[in-house]
């Protein structure tokens, strides 16, 4: 698989949220708004790409019995290690992902990505498909998070986005966006469509 | 070769040591630098209750500076008694969480106050408690009064993003400027935090706001964490009420 | 004993660890295709979370948090390791999840197959490291823990049961070809959310 193909293709192909079906619970719970979405998708990104430079280098000498233990060691390293930076020199930033660090540990995509393909290719291909697959992923968050944003509280990054006309005429903020049932029912309609579009089915 | 198990044990021993290296060194390195942040971050959120921030540009020299030049603090006991601190040790560096651990005699509230020379501006107290997943931190400021609320701020909490984290969002601190803790009785009743916007009719309207739509049980946890540090004060806010009236009928 | 026993049940029905918090998405997703494989991933679940629940609450108490290590002598009352929290409860139940995985291997072949990839991604189940952080968070005693552990366990088995049994029906039915598998899962798991919306009423 070429260079470029590795990049793009988890995009929009392959998906890492709708097509390969992982991070729904972190896709899930930070989406309520825009801004947690976006920082959650870089700082995933971020990660992946790390343990899967990481990984690469060092998948000869991982045994295979142990292998789990070894990414999950990995992968807890370099989240702590950033939350830690960042702690000491971006403290806002740090407030805001305090949160989610739990939640990038425990997000499959990266061990999901160590396990399928950085553990089996070399180092350049596995950034690339690290950094592809990790925007893929914010990609499906941004969506999300603007979509149940607006929805359910008329706001996009916090700015009001619906015109006050609309209120006078009787619309009202759709409380259910905001929670989760909001998020799944959201979530099924875009894997609907991007299904649709790409002609990616699953047969039962 | 790589399935014997000596090579794992080494591996995964080596593996170990470097990220427990990793992690420890940098834990170690960077601590002083995190701390100070923690530190100007507390003083931030003070002078925020209090109302004395203007913007969030200032410099973190700048914020200890504003902080030293308005700020008085002290600790009471729970019979409303202010209490000398041993040398050493710093109003600050009370930690509101452990004292709630000690027994109740033991326990020390520490009390930040804004003044302007020796007039009393506002009063601010430590607030913290369980929400839906997580401990909030944050201030109370009230007026001098001691009844009107001045403003209350959270800055540490780990609710979920978008909803129960809005009690970090200023609309939803705004809400309770102005509102009163104590009712005509005299009784403490603390801010009381309803599902929907309270109706404009309602008697109670003076101690009621609106809660997080959606972040029921962080809204919930906000409302027993406010009784439940104001609780602590009551004493000694009660003495100094007493002290107010009688200064009104001199 | 009362106090365990409503515990137990909270877990299970009211603050269902799926269906209330979400968390363990993915897995609940991707393998609740048949209920004969829903039942075996539950029971690996159930006896993940009941083993690393009480060792991460030891972990905790006694190796990990502020002062914890006084045990060893006055000078290391200081010492507050919690910043490994994370890796350590991370390693634990990776741990587990490598011990399950190979007592699965020996027991059913079949059953082993059948989870493939997600039998490891049990290390990232985020409802299991979910238990272990809302245990110190909400500081429970071992014994609350233990109790939790197992609890949130059973409840999360119940869940994917249901919806794999939703799942065989459903196959009856006709559903726009982009929708299958993923897309219907997550309509039908936003239903379901919904209804379990009126369990959090409930006080016991």
């Amino acid at each position: 698989m070429s260079n470029k193909k590795t990049f793009f293709e988890p995009i929009i192909h392959n998906n890492p949220v709708t097509i390969q079906i992982l991070g729904i619970c972190s896709a899930l719970a930070v989406t309520t708004q825009l801004k947690p979405s976006l920082v959650m998708g870089i700082a995933v990104t971020v990660i992946i790409a790390m343990s899967s430079l990481i990984v690469s280098l060092i998948r000869s000498f991982i045994p295979k019995k142990i292998r789990i233990i070894v990414e999950m060691t990995i992968i807890a390293t370099m989240v702590i290690l950033v939350d830690q930076i960042l702690r000491a020199y971006m403290f806002d930033v740090s407030k805001q992902l305090s949160v989610f660090v739990g939640l990038i540990i425990t997000n499959c995509i990266v061990l999901g990505r160590l396990e399928g393909f950085a553990l089996i290719n070399k180092p350049i291909p596995s950034i690339l498909d690290g950094i592809g697959n990790g925007i893929g992923y914010s990609l499906i968050l941004v969506v999300v998070g603007a979509g149940r944003e607006i929805l359910g509280a008329g706001t996009l990054m916090g700015y009001s986005v619906i015109p006050q006309s609309l209120y006078n005429a009787g619309y009202e903020n759709n409380g259910l966006m905001v929670l989760a049932p909001g998020a799944f029912i959201l979530l099924g309609l875009i894997v609907w469509l991007q299904r649709a579009v790409t002609g990616h089915y699953e047969e039962e | 070769m790589r399935n014997s198990n000596l090579y794992t044990f080494i591996f995964i021993s080596i593996v170990t040591i470097i990220c427990a290296g990793l992690l420890s060194s940098a834990a170690f390195y960077l601590k002083d630098k995190q701390q100070t942040n923690v530190e100007v971050d507390m003083k931030k959120n003070i002078l925020k209750a209090v109302k004395l921030l203007e913007n969030n540009k200032m410099s973190q020299q700048e914020i200890l500076d504003l902080y030293n030049q308005n700020i008085e603090n002290y600790v009471v006991n729970n019979l409303g008694e202010i209490i000398n601190l041993p040398e050493g040790i710093l109003v600050e560096d009370i930690d509101p969480e452990k004292e709630d651990t000690k027994p109740e005699s033991d326990r020390l509230f520490p009390v930040y106050v804004k003044k302007s020379r020796t007039v009393v501006l506002a009063y601010c107290i430590p607030i913290l408690g369980k929400g839906l997943w997580s401990t909030m931190y944050g201030y109370l400021a009230l007026e001098p009064d001691l009844n009107t609320i001045l403003g209350i701020t959270f800055y540490k909490q780990a609710e979920t993003p978008g909803l129960g984290s809005e009690v970090e969002a200023e609309n939803f601190q705004n809400k309770f400027i102005g509102k009163q803790i104590w009712d005509d009785e005299d009784n403490l009743v603390s801010v009381k935090i309803l599902k929907l916007e309270p109706s404009p009719n309602s008697p109670n309207i003076m101690y009621e706001v609106a809660g997080i739509s959606g972040a029921t049980k962080t809204s919930d946890g906000v409302m027993n964490l406010l009784l439940k540090d104001l609780t602590k004060y009551e004493t000694y806010f009660r003495n100094l009420r007493k002290e107010l009236v009688q200064k009104e009928e001199i | 004993m009362l106090e365990m026993l409503s515990l137990g049940i909270k877990s299970v029905f009211v603050e269902n660890i799926l269906l209330a918090y979400f968390l363990g998405m993915c897995s609940f997703l991707a393998v609740s295709k048949k209920v004969t494989t829903a039942i075996g991933l539950g029971f690996a679940v159930v006896f993940v979370m009941a083993i690393t629940t009480p060792v991460n609450w030891l972990a905790h108490e006694y190796l990990l948090k502020a002062g914890a290590l006084s045990w060893l002598g006055s000078q290391f009352s200081e010492v507050d390791l919690s910043y490994l929290n994370y890796i350590a409860f991370i390693a634990v139940i990776a741990a587990m999840v490598q011990i399950a995985e190979m007592a699965i291997e020996k027991i059913s072949m079949k059953l082993y197959t059948a989870l493939g990839i997600f039998l490891p991604l049990i290390t990232v189940n985020c409802a299991i490291l979910g238990v272990s952080l809302f245990m110190i968070e909400r500081k429970y005693t071992l014994g609350q823990s233990t109790v939790f552990g197992v609890s949130s366990g059973i409840g999360w088995m119940l869940a994917i049961i249901a919806m794999a049994a939703i799942r065989e029906k459903l196959k009856y039915s006709n559903v726009p070809k982009p929708l299958r598998g993923l897309g219907i899962t997550m309509l039908l798991t936003g239903l379901i959310a919904m209804a379990f919306m009126t369990f959090s009423g409930i006080n016991i």
